[in-house]
């Protein structure tokens, strides 16, 4: 089949199930272009909450869809690749997090929402790479702060306020693959441009960053700056959206390396599939998710 | 052939190390160059969060077989985080250099180690 009749079978579909498809910054760009939503994990999963529909498609990684679930209850969440998943939020599971809770009964735990709901539902708050230094700035000074999963959010977080968080040893395996040499080969290449990097990265290269920006902040940054080239240090399915948005301004990859497989594991096919048989369907049950909720909500708060 | 390869390379082309499959490997990694033909496919074994033996079967040319051999060497007794910051230069610069028609066999192996680590994440979930 070819790509144009899939597509036009999807959308038939999806109006007959009144399906919204909600699409993540770091998607294949075929799939971006026929997005109703595209950005980060939580503003779709917001937009979610509002729309008028019945089913949602998230074109995203298992977390994502879980978070979509814990806020939309009433509606069949499906996630067109079952094996997406996100390899940092498998590295911490409900388990570990309760050990380390024992050993730090008085501690106030974050969880980047790149966790499985089981463990936000272990959590005091959330955050997202947007939000987390507000969220932790926002805890009382004296209490203990586990932060869970990600060592290097964690620790720009902390050196940004100037304040000791027990970390979890997590990382994203796409970010870590950004090497400072990479940064700097791609300033020598391109020495006027600005380079914007996502706090997931290793601390050396953000040490090299003109600024840190979750996924979205980048696109929102891309949008405002005055300055007409940007290097991108972060997942490279952004720079369809970047370079749409601002076909004036030259955007660089960091590397062209810098691919999650889990994003990329999501096709039109498979999304076609999806629909028509609803499944994939992401479920979390409803213990779990009442507990989870509340460190989302803590957050929104 | 001498006249292209420096003599580490050649000797890593000669007598590669770590060749072979690991039997129970903890992940594996499959690449291929549609341009050139070369195929790599690169076993490790990991103990707690330690790569500690890797192996490899490439099909292709010198470069191919001394970039996966030296990989192999590269990547033994790191952590997995430390194994995924192995680029493709420093493959290149532990083997004293690669001529520039070569410098893609340096990026398969570590494009091989990439994807064998990204089987190993995969499978330590189910």
């Amino acid at each position: 089949m070819k790509s144009e009749e899939i597509i036009s079978k999807i959308m038939e579909l999806k109006n007959r199930r009144k399906a919204i498809l909600l699409v993540h910054n770091y998607q294949r760009p075929e799939v971006q272009d026929i997005s109703d939503h595209i950005g980060d994990s939580l503003e779709l999963s917001r937009k979610a909450a509002k729309a008028d529909a019945e089913v949602i498609v998230f074109c995203g990684v298992h977390f994502m869809a879980e978070t979509a679930a814990i806020l939309n209850p009433d509606k069949i969440v499906l996630l067109p690749e079952e094996k997406a998943g996100c390899p940092m939020a498998d590295m911490i599971t409900r388990d570990s997090l309760l050990e380390l809770k024992k050993k730090h009964p008085e501690a106030v735990v974050v969880a980047y929402v790149n966790t499985s709901a089981e463990v936000k539902a272990e959590a005091d708050v959330c955050c997202t790479s947007a939000n987390a230094v507000e969220i932790v700035a926002s805890l009382p000074g004296e209490k203990e702060i586990i932060f869970v999963p990600d060592k290097y959010l964690g620790s720009y977080v902390g050196n940004k306020l100037g304040r000791k968080m027990i970390l979890w040893p997590g990382y994203c395996p796409t970010h870590v693959a950004i090497l400072a040499e990479n940064v700097k080969k791609a300033k020598s290449e391109h020495p006027e441009a600005k380079v914007i990097v996502h706090p997931e990265c290793t601390t050396d290269v953000i040490a090299l960053a003109d600024e840190v920006k979750s996924t979205n902040g980048m696109c929102k940054f891309a949008l405002e700056t005055e300055t007409k080239e940007i290097i991108v240090g972060t997942e490279t399915g952004i720079l369809h959206r970047m370079r749409r948005e601002n076909p004036t301004k030259k955007i660089y990859p960091v590397s062209e390396n810098v691919v999650c497989h889990n994003m990329k594991s999501i096709t039109l096919e498979k999304i076609l599939w999806s629909l028509e048989d609803l499944k994939p369907r992401i479920v979390v049950p409803e213990e779990t998710r009442v507990r989870a909720i509340k460190a989302i909500e803590a957050m929104i708060k | 052939m001498d006249g292209l390869y420096n003599s580490k390379v050649m000797e890593h082309f000669r007598n590669p190390r770590n060749v072979g499959e690991i039997e129970n490997p903890d992940g594996v990694g499959h690449v291929g160059n549609p341009v050139c033909g070369d195929i790599m496919e690169l076993y490790i074994k990991v103990n707690g969060n330690r790569i500690t033996d890797a192996k490899f079967k490439t099909f292709g040319c010198g470069a191919a077989i001394a970039t996966s051999s030296m990989v192999t060497e590269l990547v033994r007794g790191k952590t997995v985080e430390e194994a995924l910051r192995i680029s493709n230069r420093a493959v290149a610069e532990a083997l004293g250099g690669l001529p520039p028609v070569k410098m893609h066999c340096s990026v398969l192996a570590e494009q091989a180690l990439k994807s064998a680590i990204e089987d190993y994440l995969k499978r330590r979930i189910k």
